[in-house]
């Protein structure tokens, strides 16, 4: 199956990037820190209403960690060359964009997963809201890695393509950022997270299936130009 | 196949330049009479509301800004299928056009919403659910610009402004059911419900009429700006040097 051995190939490429570049992988973690430490000392280190805080500091930090580091998912690719090879090459772009999503999906956004847990462990979260909260960025960062690839790839080869990828994926992450936060509101007071936790699954099937094709008519417009 | 030579002769930029300027001055009427017929109704007619008072009478500009902001994202949306299906250098120039309009009806709809909700509900800003939904709607029309301005190439920044806009519209209702989930504060429909709308024919009237006028309006300065664009995309062509010689130096 050729198509199967392309996407494979293009996953593994991506993996051989990341572990040549580990700095991909640990600036994010480290940004998820030092988002979660400014958090903390804005709100004081004695607020009675932490454990209620702490999930949606853990949100905040994975979303914008994730976001500063979408431009990683195509800026190598397209400063080489290699991408505009990767768009005439003839396989379907829509099925390479989602071999380099699902890659950078698990070298970027499992960790950030991990480092949330440990930040809750850390802090005293009951365990609980904790695997609520881990649950919820398992079944939304899938949409925040779609859709900020949607961002990225347009915004490619743009000046201060940085900001504006923020500027574009954000308003996108908003529905992404309420069920997640919901879901561990609820398990903090006991109730169920079922609904929000198939809320989420829901947006992230919508968006792995419809993401890489906007995705790949993005790198379109932005390579053959 | 008469019809699809119709589409594209309107599809030129020529033509659309033309038209546009015969249809404009119309557009222009249409606005002035709705306006004053909207605002007369609704600031001196329209009976006073028996729970809000007179500050009610702020939903003549708020609801139908609101509703444009929708409307227009809409037609950038449309505009955006039509520029990537057919590629079409009028609905580039349309959709480039349309966006700062429709940012400036999002704030205008965001402003008069704070004005009102200060008498009614205390405070300029709550987080109710269509209040949140609107500000994120005005931060996907700031993001489209944004990328609009940030690509030099024309031809680039239309298509990647039409897959910005296209994407934009199948978030809209997921973030308007998210937001709603969210928080809910706001006063439920009340002229949607067509077949018995829970407001007086009185109020209803000049609401009506004030819409329509702001679409007039709207389609004026959309038409305008995007004649502008249109000029901008292909200064140096034929039709163009038609239409302004009187402009042009000839001593240059």
């Amino acid at each position: 199956m050729p198509l199967i051995q392309s996407l494979s190939a293009t996953v593994s490429r991506e993996f051989q990037r990341f572990s040549r570049n580990r700095n991909e992988i640990v600036q994010p973690l480290v940004f998820f820190g030092l988002v979660v430490t400014l958090i903390a000392l804005a709100i004081g280190p004695d607020n009675e209403n932490f454990s209620t805080i702490a999930p949606a500091a853990a949100w905040i930090a994975v979303v914008l960690a994730l976001t500063l580091n979408l431009n990683a998912i195509f800026s190598q690719d397209h400063d080489d060359g290699s991408l505009e090879q990767l768009v005439l090459s003839g396989t379907p772009l829509a099925l390479l964009v989602s071999g380099k999503m699902f890659a950078h999906w698990i070298a970027v956004a499992l960790p950030q997963i991990g480092s949330a847990w440990l930040f809750m462990f850390i802090v005293g979260i009951n365990a609980d809201v904790t695997y609520a909260l881990c649950l919820s960025l398992i079944f939304g960062s899938p949409v925040l890695v779609c859709v900020g690839g949607i961002a990225a790839a347009l915004t490619l080869g743009t000046r201060s393509s940085g900001s504006l990828v923020a500027l574009i994926a954000l308003p996108l992450y908003m529905p992404v950022l309420i069920f997640g936060t919901a879901a561990a509101i609820n398990a903090n007071v006991g109730a169920s997270i079922a609904a929000e936790l198939y809320f989420l699954g829901g947006l992230s099937v919508l968006a792995v299936t419809l993401c890489p094709f906007a995705c790949a008519a993005a790198l379109r417009a932005r390579v053959a130009v | 196949m008469t019809l699809f030579s119709r589409f594209h002769k309107f599809a030129s930029p020529m033509h659309f330049f033309d038209l546009a300027g015969k249809i404009i001055p119309w557009l222009w009427w249409v606005f002035v009479v709705l306006a004053v017929v909207g605002l007369i109704g609704g600031l001196v007619y329209a009976p006073t509301d028996y729970q809000q008072g007179d500050s009610f009478r702020i939903i003549y500009v708020h609801v139908p800004s609101a509703w444009m902001s929708l409307f227009i994202y809409m037609n950038m949306a449309s505009a955006g299928v039509v520029s990537l299906i057919w590629k079409i250098k009028v609905a580039d120039a349309f959709a480039r056009a349309a966006a700062p309009l429709g940012a400036s009806f999002t704030f205008l709809a965001l402003v008069t919403g704070s004005l009102w909700g200060k008498p009614m509900w205390g405070t300029y800003w709550v987080w109710d659910a269509r209040l949140t939904a609107e500000l994120i709607l005005l931060f996907l029309y700031l993001g489209y610009i944004a990328l609009q301005n940030a690509i030099e190439d024309p031809r680039g920044a239309a298509r990647a402004g039409a897959i910005l806009a296209i994407v934009g519209t199948v978030n809209i209702p997921i973030i308007h059911y998210s937001v709603e989930w969210w928080n809910t504060l706001h006063q439920g429909p009340t002229v949607s419900k067509f077949d018995a709308p829970s407001i007086h024919w009185t109020m209803l009237v000049p609401l009506l009429a004030m819409t329509a006028s702001f679409m007039a309006y709207f389609g004026a300065l959309v038409l305008k700006r995007t004649q502008s664009e249109l000029i901008a995309m292909e200064p140096r062509s034929k039709w163009v040097m038609e239409r302004f010689k009187s402009y042009i130096n000839p001593t240059l």
